[in-house]
């Protein structure tokens, strides 16, 4: 019987998509048709709901959260979605439950038919188009007022936070408000903003400018005082040199003096105060060279700093954080510059002068004995020299007598030098009764060298063996793939307190691949950086500090070559061009500069123009002007009432909102402008640039839509873009809160491991690769810190870039198994299936999960010991109530047991079978992550498509949209795997973000 | 202004759900400001922390912190006995500590005591958080001349873990002290012609160029046709409630200073000669400050942290054989003791301010009943960040009830969001607070 009627309704389907071919176009009669529905509701519908939904689906049980008895036979949006889902129970068959009391054939088909056709002419009713507003979100604000005005402070971290729509993005119209607090912000912000921007062409430019020169005796000619500094160690003078120096600029500039004669009432001498005036001269009291952690454990393998004649050998520092907090003096070795003056706002650049180092691999154990090993006397430190048969790759061990005089031996061997920590693995007695300690493995040239041994005062150090090591053997592996790594280096700035810096980073680490010295230049805002702003002439020696520092920065704990520091040099403001390009933007070059008002006129239609995305209005390009006039009277100054012209355009609601303009109810095409701002905040989260501008001004835009896609997905901006939408998307703030404990995770572990989605979806789009790589793939995408936590460490050397990697593992590939995502659906340290469950259901599969009804009570505590939470939750959900939600959200996250709360794959064996909803049965992870890429990619095409297109217009999607996506993307997409880009192409083509 | 707002803004106010705005700008509506009770704040600070002396020394009525009690009451301590007349506008908290203080470096008591910030593990872009004067002068200060007064012992912000000032701004920057009688009282009262002419000027640039806004603003409601006018709605209301708000200061300017006497300032004192004389002027412009509606926020730093400045050799002026800084590092009964002496000096300060402020009258009750005077130190003893030395005195019409001292191990920043709520500034935290105290003082 059942059978007989499944085809009945389909039949019934197929008839009226038919019918609606014909008549669906027409208005008056869908309006009819509507309310003719309503009336059947009520007439007939409504009683058998009443008589077999009511009891479970009303206002006191809710079952499953849903309630039958709120539909009331409208087309409501709202209704439609409720409706969709009793379809599916119909046709299913799920409800009544088979325990119920049961409709009969006749109630069952007439309730169904009008379901059915309830949702047909839902599906073609047609949200209103009135066009749109929404405030630009607080990113977006930011990119657009560095894009506009080349200011690269965060100004717009005052504004607050912008909240989330129930999708999840911050970007929705709904839920961007503005209140009185934030319109005074917006004022504040632009006036500071425009301060920055703007400069006083006829002067030229200040820029302060020092280097210090790092090396075993590079200052020839030391300040006769000592230095006093507390905190790090101050390098001995002979050490280092600091010049004030001329930047080379293409441009015309002054040169900042920094200040070198000082009077100060008090400093500190030991632990008292010291309170009197003293004199100070020189550049030595303004700025100093230190070094912070020169003997220290972490990742420091020998001699964690050390001088030689060209500059100063920097291992990478130790980890971040120790025990869960970052060390009171930051990690270290640091090399640290404090400093006394600093340009009070705008960029700042420090270069480093550096090279990666010709270093050597230290080894763990010694050399197996060989015929070709040479002796060397090193007793007491004193240098041999020995004669190599041929070029290649040596190990040298040390031999001592007895114990040896210090934990770290160092050797100068040729041009080079080594050093070694001894405590990490200790020299081994031999059979002779000496104590023999691996040291060294590098290549060396054939022929004569000399060999030079340190170890504290020598005590016991009696010779180093030198073995030739074969290639293939393992260790030469080690010495080649320790070859291929890369020191990378980064710069920090901050405040110096007592207790050691208070640093930030500049940017990102960069590489340092070269083995000769070259220059490295780091570039970041002088706000973006802790500082206590002391007023001038404070009296005290240690008050004001700012500190410089630099590290190398490890991936993990595999040995990296030392890094060499031959010099740093500061310079601030860093200008690239003069005047800079955001105030160029405006004061452009014009035949018309030498006549005010006409020039005004330009400056303020250009600078409107492009922060409105549009040409202003006639209107409002003359109240604008009407603030320039005025203000040119009342000041005088060209420039300044050019600028209060400026703070209206960025205070005005055309560039606070987003706006598409609508002549009424029907749909319109968007404005040639309007399409290129929706363009450019879809897919870089910020204004649009002179490209897509013209294009609009001419007209082309629209054809050219696909090739700028193209042009938008492929540019460095797009990374705005990703970095919202999938953090949004896939809820890494779940991550970015999450509680690991420290041995597991480190803080710049985790750092790493929350940029992983977004850099493997965006592979993922710009590669076009098929949807199915997102839930299972071949590979990852992964960068050092990554890659060694999920223990494939060996597979990379690629720093800190991130880059696609086969990981050839069961457990890994996709987005579903990534640390960022299972970690970050835990409370960091047992795993948990509803929350991994509630997220595939929200966010993989489009099968929302009603949100989780008031007073939940929490899991019993009483069995936490004894049981897992599998058997926990398994309790809970047998519970009255509790079980219907359940059923959808648990089984889509019980394979994802197999990894533990930092998101790493358990040992042991672990239940991970699952019952699907629709009674598939899936055995772990891996299972389901094929299942849902081969048998359910349409209904995860639509989940991501959804998110897409509500993130991509800025609003919930109407019940009548979700079905475009769903029928049109599977027809358009589907038959080549739903390819990312193309889906992008596919939400910008279609009427949803095309019209208004 | 050449145009009008149509709306009733109590209606525009009420239908916004979801966002919270201040209340309307009393002064500007009209007169109902001047019967309204003012609420105040005073925040005073003393570095190095108060004397506690151990138990074996047998000096314990020598204790900050109450340690005998009689009739179910505390019982003052000779460093705090002459506050005794003040026993019903005061209570003392014990146990109180900053729960980010104990992670950082022991001098950062005076930088942290108003903002409880966790300086050991700053943001990007910042060091220090806001402090609480200041959270509360952003919602008292339209009611009043200017936003906050910042006070020191010695000027300017000092440096980091040794500062000079305890405000610290939105975005956690020192706001640098004034510590000159004279140069506070001509800004307070007198007001620089110069300065006040400029203050105005761009005053009224502001408000021109809002009004610009407001022109342009209305080409582009005119504009869109059938487009949600709700969020335009949103932005012109927001636009004019600044806008008001910009009007309400301007009117400053015209509004002559509540008449005073002045006759007793000794504006010519300072650190260098004799501490009481200096302080008992502090203490008077702060009163009359308050008094003339010039502010409603008050902090001063009364003593530095550590042996930074002038103050630091007040125990030395008054007599006794150490500076501030090392007494406070004595473990020995007489070095206890000669820190419990200097506390007492400070003592007899803080009530001279105490009688001031119950000298002046609101409409409401005493300057004092209106005012709640947060008085203590960032150390219990040698730097040690946990047990602060705290008083609360004044506010009774704020709900605050005294005569108490009360003990529990909590956060500083949870007592501070009770004082932000006793105010009626409704946040829903500060700092790393996780709650209000809870305790018998405080109305919530």
């Amino acid at each position: 019987m059942t059978h007989l009627l499944l085809h009945w309704i389909l039949f019934l389907g197929i008839f009226h998509s038919f019918k609606n071919l014909g008549f669906a176009q027409e208005e008056e009669s869908n309006k009819s048709e509507s309310v003719q529905l309503e009336s059947q509701f009520r007439e007939t519908v409504q009683p058998v709901l009443k008589r077999y939904c009511y009891r479970c689906h009303g206002a006191k049980k809710m079952k499953s959260g849903v309630r039958v008895d709120i539909l009331d036979g409208s087309l409501e949006d709202k209704q439609l979605f409720l409706l969709k889902h009793v379809h599916k129970q119909l046709v299913d068959e799920a409800m009544p439950p088979e325990d119920e009391r049961q409709p009969g054939m006749e109630e069952f088909k007439m309730v169904t038919e009008w379901v059915a056709q309830a949702l047909r002419e839902g599906e073609r009713k047609v949200r209103a188009k009135d066009g749109s507003v929404r405030r630009l979100t607080v990113a977006q604000y930011h990119n657009t007022l560095r894009d506009l005005l080349g200011v690269e402070d965060r100004l717009a971290d005052l504004l607050p936070a912008d909240g989330f729509s129930k999708e999840g993005f911050k970007n929705n119209g709904d839920t961007l408000l503005l209140t009185p607090q934030m319109m005074e912000t917006y004022f504040e912000i632009a006036e500071r903003a425009l301060n920055l921007c703007l400069v006083d062409e006829s002067r030229k430019p200040r820029i302060q400018c020092f280097r210090v020169e790092l090396g075993a005796g590079v200052n020839k000619n030391p300040p006769p005082e000592k230095v006093v500094l507390n905190g790090p160690k101050v390098l001995p003078q002979a050490q280092y040199r600091v010049r004030e120096v001329l930047p080379d600029k293409p441009f015309p500039f002054e040169p900042h003096a920094m200040q070198k004669r000082f009077r100060f009432i008090e400093g500190y001498q030991e632990n008292a105060t010291v309170r009197e005036w003293r004199d100070f001269e020189g550049l030595h009291h303004s700025v100093f060279a230190a070094i912070e952690g020169k003997h220290t454990g972490g990742y420091n393998y020998g001699r964690s700093a050390h001088f030689v004649p060209e500059g100063l050998l920097l291992r990478p520092r130790s980890p971040e954080t120790e025990k869960g907090s970052r060390p009171a003096r930051g990690p270290s070795p640091s090399i640290s510059i404090p400093m006394r003056e600093l340009p009070k706002s705008g960029i700042l650049q420090v270069t480093v002068e550096a090279a990666r180092y010709d270093d050597g691999y230290l080894p763990d154990t010694r050399a197996p004995a060989s015929d070709g090993r040479i002796v060397v006397d090193t007793a007491g430190g004193k240098e041999a020299t020995v004669e190599l048969p041929a070029a290649g790759i040596y190990q040298i061990d040390n031999v001592w007598t007895g114990q040896p005089g210090d934990d770290v031996v160092t050797a100068d061997i040729g041009k080079r030098t080594f050093s070694k920590r001894l405590k990490p693995f200790p020299p081994h007695p031999d059979p002779d009764g000496n104590l023999v300690g691996p040291f060294l493995v590098a290549r060396f040239p054939g022929g004569p060298i000399t060999i030079k041994v340190g170890c504290g005062n020598g005590r016991n150090l009696k010779e180093a063996w030198i073995t030739p090591v074969a290639d293939e053997s393992e260790v030469a592996r080690e010495l080649a793939s320790f070859e291929k790594r890369v020191p990378h280096l980064s710069v920090h700035m901050g405040l110096r307190t007592d207790v050691g810096p208070r640093l930030s980073r500049f940017d990102v680490p960069k590489p340092v691949p070269s083995a000769t010295v070259e220059r490295y230049s780091f570039r970041a805002p002088v706000s973006g950086f802790a500082s206590q702003d002391t007023e001038e002439d404070n009296p005290n020696y240690l008050s004001g500090l700012k500190e410089i520092g630099i590290r190398s920065e490890p991936t993990d704990d595999r040995q990296i070559p030392r890094a060499l520091i031959r010099a740093i040099e500061f310079e601030g403001p860093y200008h690239e061009t003069w005047p800079p390009r955001g105030h160029a933007d405006i004061f452009f070059p014009s035949p018309r500069r030498d006549d005010p008002p006409a020039y005004a006129r330009e400056v303020i239609e250009r600078f409107a123009t492009r922060a409105f995305r549009r040409p202003p209005t006639d209107g409002e390009l003359e109240s604008l002007l009407a603030v320039w006039r005025e203000s040119k009277e009342q000041t005088g100054n060209f420039q300044r009432s050019i600028r209060n012209a400026l703070l209206v355009v960025l205070t005005s609601p055309q560039f606070l909102y987003l706006t598409e303009d609508s002549a009424g109810p029907q749909a319109e095409p968007l404005s040639p402008h309007e399409l290129a701002a929706k363009l450019s905040y879809f897919l870089w989260n910020t204004t649009p640039d002179e490209k897509l501008q013209s294009l609009a001004e001419s007209g082309r835009l629209r054809a050219a839509v696909p090739t700028e896609v193209d042009r938008l997905v492929a540019d460095d901006r797009f990374a705005q873009f990703t970095g919202e939408f999938v953090h949004q998307w896939l809820s890494l703030d779940k991550f970015d809160v999450v509680n690991v404990s420290w041995e597991r995770m480190k803080k710049e572990t985790k750092r790493e491991l929350r940029k992983e989605p977004i850099h493997f979806v965006t592979h993922l789009i710009r590669e076009n690769l098929p949807l199915r790589n997102l839930l299972d793939s071949d590979f990852i995408v992964v960068n050092d810190v990554v890659a060694g936590y999920y223990g494939i460490g060996d597979r990379t050397e690629h720093g800190y870039a991130f880059a696609p990697v086969r990981h050839e593992s069961e457990t890994l590939g996709g987005v579903l198994t990534q640390v960022a995502i299972l970690s970050g659906l835990t409370d960091g340290h047992e795993s948990n299936p509803v929350k991994r469950g509630a997220w595939v259901a929200r966010k993989i599969i489009a099968e929302p999960p009603e949100p989780p009804p008031p007073n939940v009570p929490d899991l019993p505590q009483e069995n936490r010991e004894k049981k897992t939470l599998r058997e926990r939750l398994e309790q809970h959900r047998n519970q009255d109530g509790c079980m219907q939600c359940h059923e959808k959200i648990d089984p889509w996250g019980l394979p994802f047991e197999q990894f533990d709360g930092a998101g790493l794959f358990k040992k042991g064996k672990v239940d991970a079978s699952t019952t699907l909803p629709d009674k598939t049965e899936i055995v772990d992870a891996n299972a389901l992550k094929k299942y849902l890429a081969n048998d359910r990619i349409d209904q995860v095409a639509l989940s991501f498509l959804k998110h897409l297109a509500s993130y991509s217009i800025g609003r919930s999607l109407t019940f009548n949209e979700i079905e475009y996506l769903k029928m049109d993307g599977r027809k358009a997409l589907g038959p080549n795997g739903y390819r990312m880009k193309d889906c992008f192409r596919f939400v910008i083509e279609s009427p949803l973000f095309m019209e208004k | 202004m050449p145009h009008k707002f149509k709306l009733d803004r109590r209606a525009v106010l009420k239908g916004m759900a979801g966002v919270t705005l201040p209340l309307p700008l009393l002064e500007a509506m009209g007169k109902e400001v001047a019967e309204e009770t003012p609420r105040r704040f005073c925040g005073l600070y003393v570095g190095n922390g108060m004397s506690l002396p151990f138990e074996k020394h047998g000096i314990d009525e020598w204790s900050w912190f109450p340690r005998a009690e009689k009739d179910g009451k505390f019982v003052f301590g000779k460093s705090t006995e002459p506050l005794s007349p003040y026993r019903n506008q005061l209570s003392f908290l014990g146990e109180l500590e900053h729960a980010n203080g104990t992670k950082n470096d022991p001098h950062v008591c005076s930088d942290m005591w108003l903002t409880g910030a966790p300086l050991h593990d700053p943001k990007p872009g910042t060091f220090n958080s806001v402090s609480l004067d200041q959270v509360i002068a952003r919602h008292t200060r339209d009611h009043c001349r200017q936003p906050s007064l910042v006070l020191s012992i010695d000027a300017g912000t000092g440096y980091a873990s040794r500062t000079s000032t305890i405000s610290y701004n939105r975005k956690g920057i020192p706001i640098p002290a004034e510590n000159n009688p004279r140069v506070i009282f001509e800004a307070l009262f007198k007001g620089n012609r110069g300065t006040l002419n400029s203050q105005r000027e761009q005053l009224r640039l502001r408000m021109k160029l809002v009004d610009a806004v407001y022109e342009n603003a209305k080409t582009l409601d005119k504009k869109l046709g059938r487009i949600d006018s709700e969020k335009m709605e949103e932005y012109l209301t927001s636009l004019n409630e600044f806008e008001t708000r910009l009007q309400a200061s301007e009117k400053w300017f015209d509004i002559p200073i509540k008449k005073q006497d002045y006759s007793h300032l000794e504006l010519d004192a300072s650190p260098e000669d004799d501490p009481a004389v200096y302080y008992k002027t502090m203490f008077d412009l702060i009163a009359l400050a308050f008094d003339a509606d010039i502010t409603r926020s008050i902090t001063f730093l009364l003593h530095r942290e550590d042996g930074m400045g002038i103050s630091d050799t007040f125990p030395l002026k008054l007599g006794l054989n150490h500076t501030h800084h090392n007494l406070s590092h004595k473990s020995d009964k007489e070095g206890m003791l000669e820190f419990a002496k200097y506390d007492r000096f400070l003592s007899k300060q803080l009530a001279y301010f105490l009688k001031r402020m119950n000298e002046f009258q609101d409409q409401s009750g005493s300057v004092l009943d209106n005012t709640i005077v947060l008085y203590g130190s960032g150390a219990s003893t040698t730097h040690r960040n946990v047990n602060l030395p705290t008083m609360i005195a004044g506010g009774a019409n704020l709900g605050l009830k005294h005569g108490q001292y009360w003990t529990g191990r909590t956060r500083m920043t949870n007592m501070f969001l009770s004082i932000l709520h006793s105010m009626g500034i409704e946040e829903e935290s500060f700092g790393d607070s996780h709650g209000t105290l809870g305790n018998s003082i405080f109305p919530v």
